[in-house]
């Protein structure tokens, strides 16, 4: 028996089951060796993997051995979930071949059966037929309806591999509705490029790290990066701990990251954040510490002298602040109440804000997800001006998705253009508008779509919130989400959303896993992971680093690409393969390493970045990141008025290879190729292609797998945003109205005017978010707690990225989902240690196990996202998803809300939960039963019998994990009785996609050619 | 003779489970089994202050230790051997495990107060007792063990007990870790760097903040 077909047998049983190799030995393995990838799931640290890999099957992971490990040039560490990636990629329920849900049929109307969604039965059918269903339901749809009638919801990232967001062949048969809106970004994005020019998730905001080692003190606002941003981020600031740096933690939470690097923590209650922000300008302004110099250079709107032209001079905040007008100054006392830190507490945060000499401020984005996130992002600019907190090594206050793992600056290391296009949607903008939405240039003439903080209302009420035109109808008839990871389970109300995709008439999903996306689907099409693909460069989130993940095995069962999917579906339609997918993911990582530049020449580098606000650097300096986002991220804010075509901005990938790979770069660096590439090196990758010399051989590259470029103190690669800018602001305006950073900030006011979603005052006001710490009380001015007592905190959780990894059973094991109390709370509530409780909010409720914990303000829980919904008996979710608690909302920029959130938690008196690693219930199999392929159409008996059941109010089909076909020994069969066995198709692995793409319609046979085998 | 030992920094440490994880990976553990634990303690309470009215923390913290084998100097589990499958290398100190001998009695499992042997359902086809052996395959290759190359934040190092222990850290038989078990007498073989929370409160009682499946095997 080959290792494939024992792996096979074992597969149907569970991966605990997966043949081991004792270290050292390979044991009658053929050609076992090690290859490269850094991790593609829906996370930002992108760690070095490498896997061991004999026929085909991952014996065993690695972490980064490629060189040794010293503090300046680390080794880029992964961790527990990127360790086990094997697991998720060979889980048992991994999805292996196309399914239909039982009782849907094609044809809208009483066809759809949508109430069975979510529990129904399955059954397998062919691509062939997969294929044909969608193209046919689509083409009636756009006939009936219109495309705009068709959702994709493309969102949280499994691949981060652009353009899966973008559904290119419904764009190119006329386009579909997609959403924008904000969600880990908070309310950022908008108010961050209006008051300061910018907002690139913090790449270029954070300092480089051997800068933050200039800090006396760090403070962490609601920033947890050893559970949110794994890698070395911990590392780095543990770095500057040990450089000198005192860290103080503000947070609801005393977080894991606290462990290794807090001095002090101050406790907060979510969403109160503004006031405390406020109280501490309060004191800085009383004590006169704030930089008051920078404050006059550097900013407008501080005071009254200072103030932007046509702003009203009472408009200014050290007046709000002080209570000059509203005859409420912003004391501790007034914050106090309402932010749960005592005023003692916050004069002496305020004082060591104030009186440290190099202030690094940081913000993760969650303080910002909430109803009120402008005034945060407002309020938390402002207090880090005041301070200083800008442009000197170790001076900063930046906020974002941690950077670059911790750090920003230049990329150091980029790789080429894809070289590829793909097709424009024509009737709506690009998902969250490109990022035109955020920089402040909304065309109200133009169409983006349905704001994600209200999409599953707008399918339901088939109307939408369309920016200040107010209401319109909206008659969404399909969800797609080819592609790209998880919506239904990650976008807020998780129980309206069952309602929305119940609605509709037809949902296809794509993925690796039976996730929520496909539980709910009528279509479900197994997709490869991104071990199964011939080589690919993920956008960079790290500037020191180029990854290049190699393939691991070839595709395991009946998956397929999904740009490969998607052209053979285009095809149906009459368009060119070509269009939809225009080059293979190998063609495109080929394009990408073999343009790959690493700055060169350190010796002659001078004093680094220069004028470091340019929109021009903004523009180079995150080109890469651009490029491959095709948002416009760091956009340069334009003058009200101005709107550019969205096309002027986006999908032109070709912008950033334009710069010569030798030569000065605008950031002041030399570049050359990263790659040394030969003629017989393109003759061996079979592409054409420009020789070139460079750093390093591309032979030694593509077996590495990686290029990290070394660093060292003072090497002159350092970067401190604004430096420039501090010195000289007249010189170095930033792209705001003023040029400076914008305290008081009317174009904020406008922009949210322009929305008509909500209203933001130009300077940080405290502003009590809906369902936020005021709505936990019945009658305020009593202090009398209402229904809902709780406020409920969504974190980042360490055992998922989002909703990836859940289905990984060791995971489970050692990262418990349980919800976190503090006893206090515990005690009024009646439950203890260890018990199920039940959490309930307006919205939705949950199960979950309760750790009560004093590392909790009181009045707080705190619960992990990301776990796959398993709702049950009526509405309860045993999974603990936290969406289901959460609420459809739209104010600000569109931002979720998941941290305005209130909830109660009681007793369980059903029966308890099993611990989550032992629960085959909340496995995402959810597979009821599978039956060979009958033939599409469906019988009449079929449709009786789905109008019996339908009378019968059914319950959901259980997920007992696999069904007994697929239990032990039932894989066996159904893999070989069904399935071509692994032998008969070893090279013909391809035979598929090859078919798919093409073989034209009606005649004989597949095109076997190895043209996907063989070239790619 | 060179015992080698774990030396772990508690004030480094994340919690971030690189280590257990990297340990079941290369070993191939099933679900609920772990040869390395990574458990969490917390201490500290609230109390109302009395200026403000609110809740505030005293003495708030968490840590968290890592924990194998100790590779003691008397090991508990050895002795305890039906078939003297157990021996401690001359050389290096290393307590294993010879699989060809192993019965899977369980009998070292039980004798050991961290729980270091780990009875397995199925591993290769074979039912044994697994055991830490500081990854002597790996280390013969030249490499450390799979869990200080993972280790995210550098706090996990193997140390030559008699020489290289570094100044700022204590024997665990010294520290008095209230997360693992206290047996002295079995000269575990593990340095630790105590955190500096409990070294500021050194009478704070320290409760287990982890849930039993992630120390408990089974």
């Amino acid at each position: 028996m080959s290792a494939l077909d024992s792996f096979r047998e074992l597969v149907g049983s569970g991966l605990r089951e997966c043949p081991a190799v004792p270290l050292g030995q390979s044991r009658e393995r053929e050609h076992p060796e090690w290859k490269t990838h850094s991790c593609w799931l829906s996370c930002g640290g992108r760690c070095v993997n490498r896997s061991y890999v004999a026929e085909g099957v991952v014996l065993r992971q690695s972490p980064d051995n490629t060189h040794p490990d010293s503090p300046d040039y680390p080794q880029q560490r992964g961790c527990a979930r990127g360790r086990s990636l094997r697991h998720a990629v060979f889980a048992s329920d991994r999805l292996k071949y196309p399914l239909k849900r039982k009782h849907w049929q094609p044809g809208g109307g009483e066809n759809s059966q949508g109430h069975l969604r979510g529990r129904d039965e399955w059954e397998r059918i062919t691509w062939d037929e997969a294929l044909d269903y969608i193209a046919s339901e689509v083409t009636r749809i756009k006939n009936d309806y219109g495309m705009k009638s068709i959702l994709s919801t493309g969102y949280e990232i499994r691949t981060l591999v652009d353009r899966m967001y973008y559904a290119p062949s419904l764009s190119a048969y006329g386009g579909c509705t997609f959403t924008w809106g904000q969600a880990s970004q908070g309310a950022f994005p908008l108010v961050s490029n209006m008051m300061k020019g910018s907002f690139d998730l913090g790449r270029m905001d954070y300092s480089d790290r051997f800068d933050l080692l200039e800090a006396d003190l760090v403070v962490m606002w609601g920033h947890n990066p050893s559970w949110s941003i794994m890698g070395n981020t911990s590392y780095f600031y543990l770095r500057a701990k040990q450089a000198g740096a005192k860290f103080i933690f503000v947070d609801p939470w005393c977080n894991p990251t606290m462990q290794a690097l807090a001095d002090e923590w101050v406790p907060v209650r979510p969403g109160t954040d503004t006031a405390l922000l406020l109280a501490v300008a309060y004191v800085l302004i009383r004590d006169g510490l704030q930089d008051q110099d920078f404050l006059d250079r550097c900013c407008v709107g501080f005071d009254a002298d200072h103030m932007p032209e046509g702003a009203p001079r009472e408009g200014n905040f050290r007046d709000y602040v002080l209570g000059t007008y509203d005859g409420q100054p912003k004391t501790p006392e007034w914050a106090q109440p309402v932010c749960g830190v005592p005023a003692a507490r916050i004069e002496w945060l305020a004082r060591e804000m104030g009186t440290a000499n190099r202030v690094t401020l940081r913000a993760s984005q969650a303080p910002a997800r909430t109803d009120n996130g402008a005034t945060f992002v407002q309020a938390f600019y402002t207090v880090g001006w005041m301070c200083g907190a800008c442009g000197l090594p170790g001076a900063e206050v930046s906020a974002g998705a941690g950077g670059y793992v911790g750090f920003g600056g230049p990329a150091l290391v980029e790789p080429g253009d894809r070289g590829a296009e793909w097709p424009v949607n024509p009737i709506c903008e690009p998902p969250r508008g490109a990022g035109q939405l955020a920089a402040g240039n909304y065309d109200p003439s133009k169409y983006y779509g349905i704001a994600m903080a209200e999409m599953w209302d707008a399918i339901v009420d088939g109307e939408f919130t369309n920016f200040s035109h107010g209401k319109e109808p909206i008659d969404i008839r399909m969800l797609w989400k080819v592609g790209e990871g998880g919506r239904i389970n990650q976008n807020p109300a998780f129980n309206r959303a069952v309602e929305a995709f119940r609605s509709v008439e037809f949902v296809v999903s794509s993925d690796l896993w039976f996730t929520s996306d496909c539980r709910y689907s009528d279509i479900v099409l197994p997709s490869t992971s991104f071990w199964e693909v011939d080589g690919f460069v993920q956008p960079k989130t790290n500037r020191e680093l180029l990854y290049y993940t190699s393939k691991i095995h070839e595709p395991l069962f009946e998956c397929h690409e999904d740009l490969e999917v998607e052209a053979a579906i285009g095809e149906r339609w009459g368009i060119d393969p070509a269009v939809v997918n225009p080059l293979s993911v190998r063609e495109m990582g080929l394009n990408q390493i073999l343009g790959a530049r690493v700055v060169a020449n350190w010796e002659r580098q001078g004093e680094g970045v220069t004028c470091s606000d340019s929109p021009r650097l903004a523009e180079s300096a995150t080109g890469a990141y651009q490029s491959l986002w095709n948002c416009a991220w760091d956009a340069p804010a334009l003058a009200l008025g101005d709107s550019p075509s969205a096309s002027d901005l986006v999908d032109d990938s070709s912008d950033q290879g334009g710069i010569a790979a030798s030569g000065l770069g605008s950031e002041g660096f030399e570049w050359e190729f990263l790659l040394d590439v030969t003629r017989e090196d393109l003759e061996g990758l079979g592409v054409e292609g420009e020789v070139h010399s460079g750093l390093v051989p591309l032979r030694e590259f593509l077996e590495t797998g990686v290029y990290q470029v070394p660093r060292a103190l003072g090497d002159g690669f350092g970067h401190v945003r604004y430096a420039e800018f501090r010195a000289d602001p007249d010189g170095c305006p930033l792209n705001t109205e003023s040029g400076k950073f914008e305290i008081y900030c009317g174009a904020i006011a406008r922009q949210y005017e322009r929305f008509g979603l909500s209203r933001v005052a130009p300077i940080a006001q405290y502003v009590p978010a809906r369902e936020g710490y005021e709505d936990t009380f019945a009658d305020w001015d009593a202090q009398v707690k209402g229904e809902y007592p709780l406020q409920n905190l969504s974190i980042h959780f360490i055992g998922r990225a989002h909703q990836a990894f859940d289905n990984v059973m060791q995971l489970r094991e050692v990262f418990p989902h349980d919800v976190l109390m503090n006893q206090l709370d515990a005690q009024a509530a009646g439950v203890s240690q260890g018990d199920t409780v039940l959490v309930e909010s307006p919205h939705g409720r949950i199960l979950r196990r309760v750790r009560v914990t004093s590392l909790l303000i009181p009045g707080v829980v705190v619960l992990g996202e990301g776990a796959w919904s398993d709702v049950v008996d009526g509405d309860i979710d045993r999974s603990g998803n936290a969406n289901s608690l959460e609420r459809s909302s739209l104010s600000g920029e569109g931002q979720c809300t998941w941290n305005s959130s209130v909830c109660r938690v009681l007793p369980w008196d059903g029966e308890p939960l099993p611990p989550d690693y032992r629960s085959a219930d909340r496995r995402g199999a959810g597979i009821a039963s599978v039956m060979p392929a009958r033939g599409r159409k469906a019988s009449e008996a079929a449709r009786n019998a789905a109008a019996r059941l339908a009378q019968v109010q059914l319950p959901v089909a259980p997920l007992g994990g696999l069904p007994e076909e697929l239990r032990d020994g039932g894989a066996k069969r159904l893999v070989k009785d069904d399935m071509p066995s692994s032998a008969a198709r070893g090279r013909q692995t391809f035979g598929n996609a090859a078919k798919l793409r093409f073989w034209p319609q009606g005649d004989g046979a597949p095109d076997t050619s190895s043209e996907e085998g063989g070239a790619r | 003779m060179t015992q080698l030992g774990f030396f772990f920094d508690a004030n480094s440490c994340i919690g971030c489970k690189a280590c257990v994880v990297a340990c079941k990976d290369v070993h191939n553990l099933p679900v609920g089994y772990k040869m390395r634990k990574v458990v969490t303690g917390e201490a500290g309470g609230w109390r109302i202050d009395a200026a403000s009215g609110l809740p505030q923390p005293v003495d708030v913290f968490s840590y968290s230790v890592s924990y194998s084998c100790m590779h003691c100097d008397n090991p508990a589990c050895l002795p305890k051997c039906p078939k003297q499958a157990i021996s401690k290398d001359a050389e290096t100190g290393v307590v294993s495990i010879d699989r060809g001998l192993c019965i899977r009695c369980g009998a070292c499992a039980k004798a050991c107060p961290w729980t270091a042997p780990v009875v397995v359902p199925r591993i290769d086809g074979k039912r044994k007792t697994w055991k830490c052996d500081l990854c002597g395959d790996l280390r013969a290759a030249g490499e450390e063990p799979a869990c200080v190359a993972a280790c995210s934040m550098r706090c996990l190092k193997v140390v030559d007990m008699g020489a290289s222990v570094p100044t700022e850290a204590v024997r665990l038989a010294d520290a008095h870790e209230p997360l693992l078990a206290d047996a002295p007498d079995l000269g575990p073989n593990m340095v630790m760097a105590v955190h500096r929370e409990r070294v500021k409160h050194p009478d704070v009682d320290v409760r287990m903040h982890s849930m039993p499946e992630e120390y408990v095997n089974g």
